[in-house]
């Protein structure tokens, strides 16, 4: 097939050279010449050589040999160009030498075409701002989903993840928040059909990116100004990412591939937790320190039959290292009226704790077809089935959920056995849902945290996509194109819960319980475009006119049973004495008019208009229009710039505005209606909520200013970008005070505005390029800042679990917290600030006395009462909690068959609020972590961040009462990922054997973080559902994962 | 080339059309929710209204009551958790405390729900109920309201025998339907009682539903409003004006037992107003902190509580019944121990008993007070005997008929402890006296139990809860 390949391509040479020879006039010069790659040496084959100004040229044939003849007047300048290298020109003085050309490959993909809405086009003839990161960036990166792949790669886009619990989706902010209340995660456009973000399912946390197999994926490219997203209207203020999935084009023999790999993962942080006796004592020394009674002492440590002292480790038993299994499998090939690239994907993924694991097939299928020359026909589709399963229900807002497995795991108590003597798990006598009590006097309402994990508690979401496109491409003249595209995007998520009546785990009293239910999204798209291109000598034109029209469907019902009727058959299926259920519909639909003008007169001025109107259901007022106009200038055309071509290649300066809209609101965020339910067995009618009849598009203004410059030969190129963008009428949930009884104390409506601004740099060098070993390194930073211009009440998220603001002139969710100073060393009392009314702050301590008159203010001596009470201590704006500055450092390696890449990921100027810290030293009965144990107040003198240690004391070290002691740096530099594989060569093969290639490669993910956080991971960000306003609070969220794989790719 | 352009701008005009739309296909409405225009052009969308801002106050109701009883001095709360109302209990309940916002919202969900039920019935015109109905409902929701205010004034303010100008709660006496009513003023307890009095006047009780052989006691009635009305006058020293509403309170009957009103159905004819509980609404009462399966949440208090006292725990008491003692404690009679809980509330995993508020036993004992308070001492008496005589039929050890003076009064003060324990009336009956909250130490003096004032009337900060730390922010009329 090779063999046939190369022949075939000879003669395709021959003939052109021959036609190219019959075209060309009378004959006074004759010029030979050669065209090699200028780091292998290799001859290059296919090169078209050209005579600048004229028709006349040649092809290189497979020696790299050229033969040229004309009558011009010398000198001459001969053009070089071959796809996938850089264009030169030659200057020719004299045709009796045979010349040399040494082609460049083009290593920073300027000519490469990327995917912008609606079509592709040329990066190098870009106006608008979009970061692209193509497959090779991807391969050392094995993670389950596209989002999580984006993390440090992409300039402009910072990714977060704020947790390691299955299913759970990382955050995503591209250029800054967008909005306030609106979720801001980007559009994803899958093929170009809009893919759901939204998660659905109710029992676990579901990442819908993740049925979306990474293996499949080309490209992505990341639109984020809006002369580039404005094509996607009202869905693109938070940024479009396009994802493109293999199609087999280009690949002439067909190709079959399978892929394995083999990690494990285990938390990259943990603290020791209190050992039995360093519990016991802790606790009783906050007894005796609130007055308690020597004799009395409520703790006390117990022996198992052996006669040894029971302690146990809730983390080690909690926690484990999984094991993930990746299977894939794809076929892919073409000829010259068919692609296809089939593929079918597996894996198993353990969680890090012993609950947790994660299941995924995935399949896709895609292949085009040209019909003739006027028909191209194309189906892209794909089915991903998972299985998302967990017994921790501390998600979202019930971080302090006793279900919560990281929490119970560090609170439940050292000085207990794990399981009673029967085997069963130990539990309370007396309330045998809850651990028992030990020797220690103290009742706990705590589960037993193994009981909850392996006594039969399951949450578990079965997910079922298929995402679907057919399409037809008509061209019935030269440069129109017809399109017409059909999508469907349909999820059907099972969602189940159980608790089984298992001694020590909660549920044992109400005899088990359970919920099933499922929620089903379905989405079509139908989008038809014209397409013209037309060139007029240097003038080229392009003009889109489409219009689109989608519509969603949301289905969902839940059945809850209660009390098994037999508790040993224990199943969510089983005869339950009770029963309840619920369930809901939505629907929404979308209508668009799309249009786009692009214009260039020679590649070197560049301008394009985007419009498009929305319509959507959601909203009040519905129709809203959308436009981005965008040019640039490639100076490096022009004739001032020749002196410094020598060390230019390609500058090109570049200017956009625009304004896109951003509805992600709930689907009828305009209507007021109540719900239906019961009272004493009669229908009964609430409100679900005041809303906001006029409630219209949120807007955002773009402004992005920049240049793209090509440096050293094509070896660096450097990309600047300033933006700054400007939201208005943001769709945002106003703060309702409780006492004026509207539901949900917040209305949705149009008010405020929010603005970001700032640059991003991105940097992409070929640094070693020769025969044998390539560096390539891409560097990217971008610094945001985020600002609330406008806004009429303050947004306040105050409780146990959340300390934010978010309030005119500051960047969005502030930490909102009551000031301390630290701990008195004199009395180990924490010092509380209270504000005065000039501004200053006099410091009292808090001390809290149990059952001797609770929580108080006190003077600095420790003994007299304070003037001022509680009441007056107030809590405050305490820092920022998005990153001013991100980026990432990315490098490939090439060394004979090896290849490597190292990618670094960084981010900074944020705060976070280690609640952690505060709950792992409490006073109450819980346990906490050997650090407090270690360090915790003791005497006159002591210097600690544990304030004295007092009996049932929640205050002190910020349990309730979050304080400003807590906030610490966010900034850290992460080895994001690191592998390194190798290629066997196979050509020296037998061909018996068939192998086409062979790679063995092995990977890290989350190697090590340099950070001053002594929290997990300053990535956390326990309130992930509502990161926009509630954001850097790390609080009883699994901390995050390391990863170690190793894997095989194999094709035939 | 040119029929090839039109047939491609056809083909184009084609495509958009056929997938252009009118308006209909923007328009979706929600399914299975309704607009407050439908629900008010029907018979049962109106009375599913009036529903609804009664589900709305039972979850004020049942919560009212677990406050009442961990405020009070004849439980203990040893939980320890925040989010068990431990700070409930040691009177320490600040604007950042876990149980405040909870409290206070479901407060302002009734009283808005009942605001805006009545002023459509107020101001919609052509509605297809009757205008009996019409009033019958007027008058529930403002009953509603003011039982919520009631409620609210009760842990937010100082109390009125103490200061009837201390300052309380937010008071919106209209309908609140869209944004810009954040700035509320904060009413005196005093305007709050006067407010409730003048909804709750003689007319508008007339509209509700009088006492009839199948009286319906999860509904406002007159009753009931005449409860809440005695209640409030009580609390304004209105010794006259209560017995007048006591004494207007018809029909009902005491039980055989306390116990009856814990059993299927959870109701007798006792019962003036309940929070009711259903197969499919389960767990409207307080039996998650107070039953033993809840674990050690509240507990007896068997160093000075109300049981302690031996008049109180006597064997021939029916209501000893609810005690539960640990079968490795000593108990109650012996050493102090935790371990003692009180279970009118006994059925925890079906969760089917309703929440009592007002019964006729109050009814009774309201008017004993009353009576005593403007020294009609053997009235007061009589009725304090038909009370407890109903549960110790036989062998009391005190005569009460024989009763006067301070010994009477400690008498029906202590009776309400004992007949309405786990019921949420002690604590609420602490604070319209104006007394001091008295809990126990863990230490003795000779045979007593020691006691400390954990709040007195006069220090705010511990008698009254602050105003949610959400509220203090966005309501800017609240000076603090």
């Amino acid at each position: 097939m090779r063999k046939t390949l190369e022949q075939l391509s000879k003669l395709w040479t021959l003939l052109i050279v021959i036609v190219f020879a019959q075209s060309a006039s009378a004959q006074n010069w004759q010029l030979q010449g050669k065209v090699s790659d200028s780091r292998t040496q290799e001859p290059l084959i296919g090169a078209t050589v050209a005579v600048e100004g004229t028709t006349q040229g040649t092809l290189s044939d497979f020696d790299g040999n050229f033969q040229l003849t004309g009558s011009n007047i010398l000198p001459i300048n001969i053009n070089v160009t071959l796809v996938g290298y850089l264009p030169t020109t030659i200057v020719i003085y004299d045709t009796e030498e045979p010349i040399e050309v040494s082609l460049t490959e083009d290593l920073l993909k300027l000519s490469e075409v990327v995917v912008v809405g609606y079509g592709t086009q040329k990066r190098s003839n870009l106006t608008a701002s979009l970061a692209s990161v193509s497959a090779d960036k991807l391969q050392g990166i094995s993670v389950s989903s596209v989002d999580n792949m984006l993390e440090g790669l992409a300039s402009g886009v910072m990714v977060s993840t704020p947790g390691s619990q299955v299913g759970q989706a990382p955050i995503v902010n591209i250029r800054g928040v967008a909005s306030i209340s609106s979720s801001t995660t980007p559009l994803y456009v899958v093929d170009g059909i809009p893919v759901n973000n939204n998660d659905i399912a109710s029992s676990t946390d579901y990442n819908p990116l993740s049925d979306i197999n990474p293996a499949d994926i080309k490209s992505i490219d990341v639109l984020k100004d809006a002369a580039a997203t404005a094509l996607y209207g009202s869905r693109a203020a938070a940024g479009v990412i396009l994802i493109t999935t293999n199609s087999g084009a280009g690949q002439t023999k067909s190709k079959v591939t399978y892929d394995y790999n083999f990690g494990l993962s285990k938390a990259t942080n943990l603290f020791e937790p209190m050992n039995a006796e360093q519990y016991t004592d802790i606790k009783n020394e906050g007894w005796l320190n609130n007055g308690g009674s020597p004799t009395a002492l409520p703790y006390a440590t117990m022996t198992d039959k052996n006669g040894k002292t029971v302690s146990t480790n809730w983390v080690d038993l909690i926690f484990r290292t999984g094991a993930t299994h990746n299977h894939n499998l794809n076929f892919q090939g073409s000829n010259e009226k068919l692609t296809y690239y089939i593929s079918a994907g597996l894996t198993k993924q353990e969680g890090i704790t012993i609950d947790a694991g994660y299941d995924r097939f995935t399949f896709r299928a895609n292949t085009t077809y040209e019909v003739n020359k006027y028909i191209n026909l194309g189906f892209n589709s794909s089915y991903a089935w998972s299985k998302i399963r967990t017994s921790d229900s501390s998600r979202g807002g019930s971080l302090s959920s006793i279900g919560g497995l990281t929490r119970l795991a560090y609170v439940d108590l050292p000085n207990v056995p794990a399981y009673a003597e029967d085997g069963s798990f130990y539990a309370s006598e007396v309330s045998p849902g809850n651990l028992g009590k030990g020797n220690n006097s103290v009742e706990v309402f705590y589960y037993n945290v193994l009981a909850v994990a392996k006594g039969g508690h399951y949450n578990e979401s079965k997910t079922n996509r298929i995402l679907a496109s057919p399409y037809a491409e008509i061209k019935p003249l030269k440069g129109l194109t017809l399109k017409t595209q059909y999508g469907i995007d349909w999820t059907i998520v099972q969602n189940e819960s159980f608790s089984p009546p298992v001694k020590g785990s909660g549920t044992y009293s109400n005899g088990g319980s359970s919920s099933v239910g499922t929620t089903s999204l379905k989405t079509w798209t139908w989008t038809n475009t014209a397409d013209y291109k037309l060139t007029i000598e240097k003038n080229n034109i392009n003009v889109l006119l489409g219009v689109e029209a989608s519509e969603s469907e949301r289905h969902g019902w839940s059945r809850s049973g209660t009390q098994l009727s037999d508790a040993d058959i224990a199943y969510v299926e089983a005869n339950y004495i009770t029963y309840g259920g619920s369930g809901n519909i939505s629907e929404s639909s979308l209508f668009s008019y799309i249009s786009r003008l692009t214009y260039d007169y020679d590649g070197k001025y560049l301008f394009t208009a985007n419009w498009r109107r929305d319509g959507l259901s959601k909203l009040g007022k519905k129709w809203g229009n959308f436009w981005g106009l965008s040019a640039a200038w490639r100076l490096s055309d022009e004739n001032f710039f020749k002196p410094l071509r020598s060390f230019i290649d390609d500058f090109k300066v570049k200017a956009s505005y625009g304004i896109v809209g951003n509805a992600n609101v709930g689907w009828y965020a305009s209507k007021t209606t109540y719900g239906t339910s019961t009272f004493n067995g009669q229908t009964s009618y609430n409100s679900s909520g005041v809303n906001d009849p006029n409630l219209g598009w949120e807007q955002t203004g773009t402004t992005d200013v920049g240049f793209t410059a090509a440096l050293l030969k094509h070896r660096l190129s450097v990309d600047v970008d300033f933006f700054k963008s400007k939201s208005k009428d943001l769709i945002l949930d106003s703060s309702q005070a409780y006492s004026t009884g509207i539901v949900g104390a917040s209305i949705s409506t149009n008010l405020g505005k929010v603005e970001n601004k700032g640059i991003e740099i991105g940097l992409n060098a070929a640094i070693i390029n020769k025969k044998r070993f390539k560096w390539n390194s891409t560097f990217n930073i971008s610094f945001v800042k985020n600002k609330v211009v406008e806004l009429d009440d303050d947004i306040v998220s105050l409780s146990s679990i959340k300390a934010n603001i978010t309030t005119e002139g500051y960047s969005m969710g502030q930490l909102y917290v009551y000031p301390t100073a630290g701990v008195d060393p004199q009395t180990g009392r924490r010092i509380v600030k209270i504000k005065q009314a000039d501004g200053s702050y006099v410091n009292q301590l808090l001390i809290y006395k149990n059952g001797n008159g609770g929580l108080g203010l006190y003077d600095l001596d420790g003994e007299t009462k304070s003037i001022y009470s509680i009441s007056d201590w107030k809590p405050e704006i305490a820092g920022n909690t998005k990153p001013t500055v991100y980026g990432g450092w990315n490098n490939t390696f090439k060394f004979l068959g090896f290849d490597a890449s190292v990618n670094f990921h960084f981010s900074g100027g944020n705060k976070i609020l280690n609640a952690m810290k505060a709950t792992l030293s409490d006073g109450r009965m819980w346990s906490g972590t050997e650090d407090y144990y270690k360090n915790v107040w003791r005497k006159p003198g002591d210097k600690s961040d544990y304030a004295k240690t007092s009996y049932n004391d929640s205050y002190s070290n910020g349990t309730s009462y979050l304080n400003s002691d807590l906030i610490e740096n966010g900034t850290f530099v992460r080895l994001q990922s690191a592998s390194v594989g190798y290629t066997f060569n196979t050509k020296k093969w037998p061909t018996a054997l068939g192998i086409s290639s062979l790679r063995i490669y092995a990977q890290a993910h989350n190697l090590f973080t340099i950070t001053s956080y002594s929290g997990f991971d300053p990535e956390i960000n326990s309130h992930a559902e509502s990161a926009n306003l509630n954001s850097g609070i790390d609080l009883n969220t699994t901390p995050l994962s390391r990863t170690f794989t190793i894997g095989a790719t194999l094709s035939l | 080339m040119k029929r090839n352009i039109y047939t491609s701008l056809a083909s184009i005009a084609l495509a958009i059309a056929s997938t252009s739309c009118g308006d209909d296909f923007l328009d979706k409405n929600p399914p299975l929710s309704v607009t407050e225009d439908d629900l008010y052009a029907t018979e049962s969308g109106i009375e599913g209204v009036y529903n609804g801002i009664l589900s709305r106050f039972r979850s004020l109701g049942v919560e009212a009551v677990i406050i009442a009883d961990n405020r009070s001095d004849d439980f203990v709360n040893y939980g320890m958790n925040t989010y068990y109302y431990s700070e409930v209990y040691n009177m320490n309940v600040g604007a950042a405390s876990v149980v405040n916002p909870g409290y206070f919202q479901s407060g302002y969900l009734a009283v808005n729900a009942a605001n805006i039920l009545k002023e459509n019935l107020e101001n919609r015109s052509n509605l297809p109920i009757s205008d009996e109905v019409r009033k019958e409902y007027i008058s529930g929701a403002l009953f509603i309201r003011d039982f919520a205010w009631y409620y609210l004034a009760q842990v937010y303010s100082q109390p009125y025998a103490y200061d009837p100008n201390a300052l309380a709660i937010p008071i919106h006496t209209e309908a609140i339907n869209g944004p810009g009513y954040n700035n509320a003023e904060l009413w005196t307890i005093g305007q709050i009682y006067d407010q409730i009095l003048s909804d709750l006047s003689d007319e508008n009780i007339a509209a509700l539903p009088a006492y009839t052989s199948k009286f319906d006691p999860t509904r406002p009635s007159q009753a009931a409003a005449l409860m809440l009305r005695q209640r409030i006058n009580m609390a304004k020293l209105d010794w006259n004006a209560a017995i007048a509403d006591g004494e207007s309170i018809l029909g009902f009957t005491l039980s055989n037992s306390v116990a009856d009103m814990f059993d299927a159905p959870y109701y007798t004819n006792e019962n003036i107003f309940s929070l009711p509980s259903t197969n499919t609404e389960r767990g409207h009462n307080p039996i998650f902190y107070f039953n033993h399966e809840g674990g050690y949440i509240d507990t007896l208090n068997t160093r000075t509580g109300i049981l302690t006292n031996p008049a109180y725990h006597l064997a021939s008491d029916s209501r000893t019944a609810f005690i539960r003692q640990d079968p490795n404690s000593i108990g109650i009679d012996g050493q102090p121990n935790k371990d003692v809980w009180y279970e009118k509330y006994d059925e925890y995993s079906v969760r089917l008993e309703w929440t009592h508020l007002f019964r006729y036993a109050e009814t009774l004992l309201n008017l004993a007070e009353s009576y005593y308070n403007v020294g009609n001492e053997s009235k007061a008496a009589e009725l304090l005997n038909t009370v407890r005589s109903r549960s110790i039929p036989s062998g009391d050890i005190i005569d009460v008929l024989s009763l006067t003076g301070d010994e009477l009064r400690e008498a029906i003060y202590n009776e309400r402890r004992a007949e309405f324990l786990g019921e949420g009336l002690r604590g609420y009956d602490i604070s319209r006296r104006a007394e001091d909250y008295v809990y126990p130490l863990s230490t003795k003096t000779g045979d007593a139990w020691n006691t400390k004032v954990v709040a007195t009337p006069s220090d705010r900060s511990t008698y009254a809860w602050a105003l949610p730390e959400y509220e203090l922010q966005v309501n800017k009329s609240i000076n603090n």
